[in-house]
């Protein structure tokens, strides 16, 4: 009941704010308009598949393998893809890194490799999309023989979607994602002023006084900041879904679920920071920085390719955003859903690391 | 009944005491202010009874209920009105209220007519829907006040609720002080405005140094020190007045004169100004000035501590 | 506590070994137990607080890589050494649960149900030895305390009767020398006067009667002064305590200023008759304690001792105009001052602000 009344108390204060509506909302849609109308260029240069993508293959499988592969190739051909046997591996792979082919592909029994371009992201990534739903649709095939096999391949499938070709990301689509990441990652802003606005109000020392505990407060003030920024992420979805006719694929749940995981990492870490950092300003600037940081990384702003292996890109690995926004184009773009659960996974794990840190600290410190 | 029981607290910040073995029994029904100067140890005192800082040592027990183990309903029944003005800008004084009413597990109906009844007692009935951010610095006081007794506590603490503020506003503070009182609540008020916690509280302790060196009424208080009085006046001409009959007065314990000016030294309980004052009358002795140097808690305190209340 | 932690941590360990024993054991494994066991050992051979952190983490990082890399089931040491790690942080019991049970997740099926039984166990054990331990160390304390409360207090008692006792022997002592005095001084002089005035009318009483007549009155005379004056110093010149009390400080204070070269001033206003000897004793104790503070940590050139008697309460002032000190830590010397004082129910208070004062109040009884 106590959590609840915080709870409220945190709605109204929230919504009564306009600053946290042009922040929290116009902000996102503002950026996501000038950088997907103002980069339209950047992405369809290299991304379109008029051009004909050159593929290298090598079978190392069986026969039953390479007969299904070539009827694979035959259909993916009518799609806009060249595939071509290379049986020196090596010679593929410089292909690929001289950019010579989009992609070189290693079928074996146990499964399939793809060394991508390390140019273009999103072609690799389409490719590797691509070669995922032929690896489900043999083992779709393959159940009808060995359902021993087939067991252990998961079921979601397919690969007509990303043979179409039609969902592939154009400019206003990826910044769509990304502003929502950026937006679900802003949630830290709001969230390690929780404690230190209830400071500078002095309103602690009632809460405090009150017969409720800290951890009530705690569960309040985030369930509070985790609602408003849920309703911001909805709509920012809605807004350019409708409005932008941005694509945000055919599985908006798992979508809303790591967007939504991604709040609660940052909420908690905002809390964390807030308790772990001495002054108000030290929160500040720590927060900022972060956020910054992680956004930069995360290729909210540019597209940021992180399997490069450049030492830029080895930092990139390590923002959230980069992993939740990875996750999320799989999903929305390739249909592979099963590319959220590590994610929500680890940002859930994150959040209750800086959670248990948080309420530590509450629980030794007097005050708030 | 004692409401507030303290026993031999103590409070470290490190190496540091900031209150060392304090000990106080406060009654039902009394105003119990704590004086002292600023950093005396009075908000540190307060704030351990209001359970805002751990206690490092000794017990303290409301209603004769333990707070270390029974918290939470020692916190139910204490108001606390702290120092810094605590309330939030972005909700009307009406939901402030009944926000941190609410934290006190009131509900509804008694929810809100408590929030209104408290609003209206400190005399904000009219701006329940205003926000704060549009009140004065003594219309925020007030709020700080009505968010503190809307629960219906059996003990308020205030502490310095009148910093700050305007004369009118502090007059209606401590009005409303007193009816609280008079409505059955027992009061722990901090100031370090002498005047204030002469004029409402019928027991004080005087802190210092985070201890309580004495502790008593006004009347107790002042009779630590001296029983006496002075009386100076200054007539005209005190050249042959009769001294021996002023010092049969009521009272009266030695007269002397210094030029025109006739010092009466007197005990301090005896109200005998009016007689005095008769005598010099009846003796057709013309009065020039009069002036009464009786000793108030400031002269206490600056006696028992050798400093003044406020540098 | 760690008696039967080891010898939980050796079920546990012996149990592990017998289950693999079925399969083989192999040797990374054997080199694990090795390990673990010297881990733990150093553990309790080490008290000190970051060796026992540090080799904890090991220990259990130890554990994480055993179970990853050599054999699953390593992982049942777990909850064992993580609780008793833990347990060093928090205060409360729930998170220790839960980090116990949290490996739960990432270990595998046929493990898990073990794995949570023996977390649960293991979390128990610690939380009641836990306790107990906390209990004891809290009756211990409090045994301590009350002990050392005790002595103080019978130290205090005794001492404040054997200084009632001193002091009555003292006035004793003071009023004898004084009399002796006296009467050597006054009614020997007296008596010697008369003695010659009287041989002299004898001498005359034959002769001339009248002057022998006159010597013998002067002779009464001077045996009634002497008489009168026997009175008067049986009567009046019993000393008084406050002269004793003020003569000693006054003393002190001089001895003080002669050995250490500080200025001191030492004033006194009321009626300090009112002081009593015991009062006058923690006066005299408690003005040399703070006298002695101020030349050791104050640095003072100048030390006003103030004693006024209000009209409930004596107030006694040592300040001097030394350094001061905002932050002082109460070390024996205030702690023994305060205690003097609340045996009359005395306070003191000490302001380092400006120059360092120590102030006595004392109620008069």
């Amino acid at each position: 009941m106590n959590i609840f009344r915080i709870f409220i108390k945190e709605m109204k204060s929230n919504f009564r704010d306009s600053q946290t509506f042009i922040f929290f909302l116009a902000f996102p849609i503002i950026l996501m308009t000038i950088l997907g109308t103002a980069l339209t260029n950047a992405f369809t240069d290299g991304v379109t598949i008029d051009n004909e993508m050159k593929i290298l293959y090598k079978n190392e499988g069986n026969k039953e393998l390479a007969v299904y592969f070539k009827a694979f190739t035959s259909e993916a051909l009518n799609h806009g893809f060249q595939f071509a046997e290379e049986n020196n591996a090596d010679k593929g792979i410089t292909a690929v890194k001289e950019n010579e082919v989009a992609a070189f592909i290693v079928l074996g029994n146990e499964g399939v490799d793809v060394y991508g371009s390390d140019i273009n992201t999103i072609e690799s990534g389409v490719i590797q999309g691509l070669m995922a739903g032929f690896a489900n649709q043999y083992s779709l095939l393959q159940q009808k023989i060995n359902p021993v096999i087939a067991e252990e391949i998961p079921n979601d499938f397919i690969l007509t979607s990303s043979l179409n070709g039609k969902e592939q990301p154009d400019s206003m689509d990826y910044y769509a994602v990304s502003m929502a990441v950026m937006l679900s990652f802003f949630s830290l802003y709001a969230s390690y002023q929780l404690f230190r606005g209830e400071k500078t109000l002095k309103t602690s020392v009632r809460l405090i006084a009150a017969p409720i505990t800290k951890g009530e407060v705690l569960i309040g003030k985030m369930a509070g900041s985790f609602t408003m920024n849920a309703f911001f992420i909805l709509v920012l979805i809605f807004f350019s879904k409708y409005v932008f006719g941005a694509e945000w694929g055919e599985h908006l749940w798992m979508v809303l679920m790591i967007l939504f995981s991604l709040i609660l990492f940052a909420i908690c870490l905002g809390i964390a920071i807030s308790f772990v950092a001495k002054t108000p300003e030290a929160t500040a600037s720590i927060s900022i920085f972060f956020v910054q940081i992680a956004c930069f990384l995360g290729g909210v702003y540019f597209p940021i390719d992180t399997s490069s292996g450049s030492l830029f890109s080895f930092f990139a690995s390590f923002s959230p955003l980069t992993w939740s926004n990875e996750a999320l184009r799989e999903i929305i773009f390739a249909q592979n859903v099963a590319a959220g659960y590590p994610v929500i996974l680890i940002n859930i794990v994150i959040a209750a690391a800086c959670f248990f840190i948080a309420v530590w600290h509450l629980h030794r410190q007097e005050g708030l | 009944m004692n409401v507030l029981e303290i026993n031999q607290l103590t409070k470290k910040f490190g190496q540091f005491i900031a209150v060392d073995g304090v000990s106080l029994a406060i009654m039902e029904g009394e105003i119990f202010g704590f004086l002292g100067a600023n950093g005396a140890g009075k908000s540190t005192t307060i704030n351990m009874i209001a359970g805002l800082l751990k206690i490092s040592k000794g017990e303290i027990k409301l209603l004769g209920k333990d707070l270390k183990r029974n918290s939470k309903y020692v916190k139910k029944n204490i108001g606390l009105v702290p120092q810094d003005i605590a309330i939030y800008e972005d909700l009307t004084a009406l939901e402030n209220v009944k926000f941190f009413a609410g934290l006190y597990g009131l509900r509804g109906n008694e929810l809100n007519k408590n929030a209104i009844e408290a609003l209206d007692f400190v005399g904000l009935g009219d701006k329940q829907k205003s926000y704060p951010k549009s009140f004065s610095g003594g219309m925020k006081r007030r709020l700080n006040i009505a968010c503190a007794i809307a629960h219906q506590p059996k003990l308020i603490i205030m502490d310095e609720p009148t910093v700050g503020i305007d004369p009118q506003s502090r007059k209606h503070i401590l009005e409303s002080v007193k009816k609280l009182n008079s409505n059955g609540c027992t009061i722990i008020y901090t100031s370090h405005y002498m005047e204030e916690v002469e004029a409402i509280c019928s027991r004080i302790a005087i802190i210092d140094h985070g201890k309580v060196i004495a502790e008593g009424s006004k009347e107790q208080l002042i009779s630590l020190i001296t029983d006496a009085k002075d009386i100076q006046v200054e007539v005209k001409d005190a050249a042959d007045f009769d001294l021996k009959e002023v010092n049969e007065l009521n009272g009266v314990r030695s007269v002397q004169t210094e030029g025109n000016v006739i010092q009466i030294y007197s005990d301090a309980e005896v109200n005998n100004l009016n007689e005095i004052i008769l005598h010099f009358m009846k003796k057709k002795v013309e009065i020039r000035s009069l002036k009464e140097n009786a000793p108030n808690l400031e002269t206490v305190f600056l006696t028992l501590t050798g400093r003044k209340l406020r540098d | 506590m760690e008696k039967w932690l080891i010898v939980f941590k050796a079920v546990i360990l012996g149990f592990i070994i017998i289950w693999l024993f079925d399969s083989q054991l192999r040797s990374e494994s054997l080199l694990f137990f090795l390990l673990y066991i010297s881990c733990n050992l150093t553990i309790y051979l080490f008290q000190k607080r970051p060796v026992i952190h540090i080799m904890s983490m090991m220990t259990i990082m130890l554990i994480i890589i055993g179970h990853l890399f050599i054999e699953q089931i390593f992982i049942l040491l777990l909850p064992l050494n993580l609780c008793e790690w833990i347990i060093k942080w928090t205060e409360r019991y729930f998170p220790l649960l839960l980090s116990a049970i949290a490996p739960l997740i990432f270990i595998e099926r046929e493990l898990q149900l073990l794995y949570g039984f023996i977390s649960v166990i293991s979390m128990v054990q610690i939380a009641l030895i836990d306790q107990y331990l906390k209990k004891e160390a809290a009756w211990v304390e409090k045994e301590d305390e009350m002990r050392e409360t005790n002595d103080r207090l019978t130290k205090s008692l005794l001492e404040n009767a054997e200084f009632n006792k001193q002091l009555e022997y003292t006035i004793k002592l003071e009023e004898r020398n004084r009399i002796s005095q006296e009467i050597h001084d006054q009614i020997g002089h007296n008596m010697a006067g008369a003695l010659i005035q009287m041989e002299a009318a004898k001498r005359l009483v034959d002769k001339d009667q009248t002057k022998a007549k006159e010597l013998l009155q002067n002779a009464i005379h001077i045996s009634s002064d002497g008489i009168d004056s026997i009175r008067f110093t049986l009567k009046n010149l019993k000393p008084k305590t406050e002269q004793i009390g003020v003569q000693r400080l006054k003393l002190m204070i001089d001895d003080f200023v002669v050995k250490q070269g500080v200025t001191t001033h030492f004033l006194y206003k009321g009626s300090i008759d009112l002081i009593s000897p015991i009062q006058w004793k923690i006066i005299i104790e408690n003005v040399k304690e703070s006298l002695t503070n101020a030349l050791k940590y104050s640095g003072a050139t100048k030390i006003h001792v103030d004693i006024a008697v209000l009209n409930k309460l004596i107030k006694v002032v040592v300040k001097d105009n030394g350094s001061g000190s905002k932050k002082f830590t109460k070390g024996l010397g205030i702690s023994g001052m305060e205690e003097r004082a609340a045996t009359v129910n005395g306070k003191v208070i000490i302001d380092g602000q400006d120059g360092f004062s120590v102030t006595l109040l004392l109620p008069i009884i």
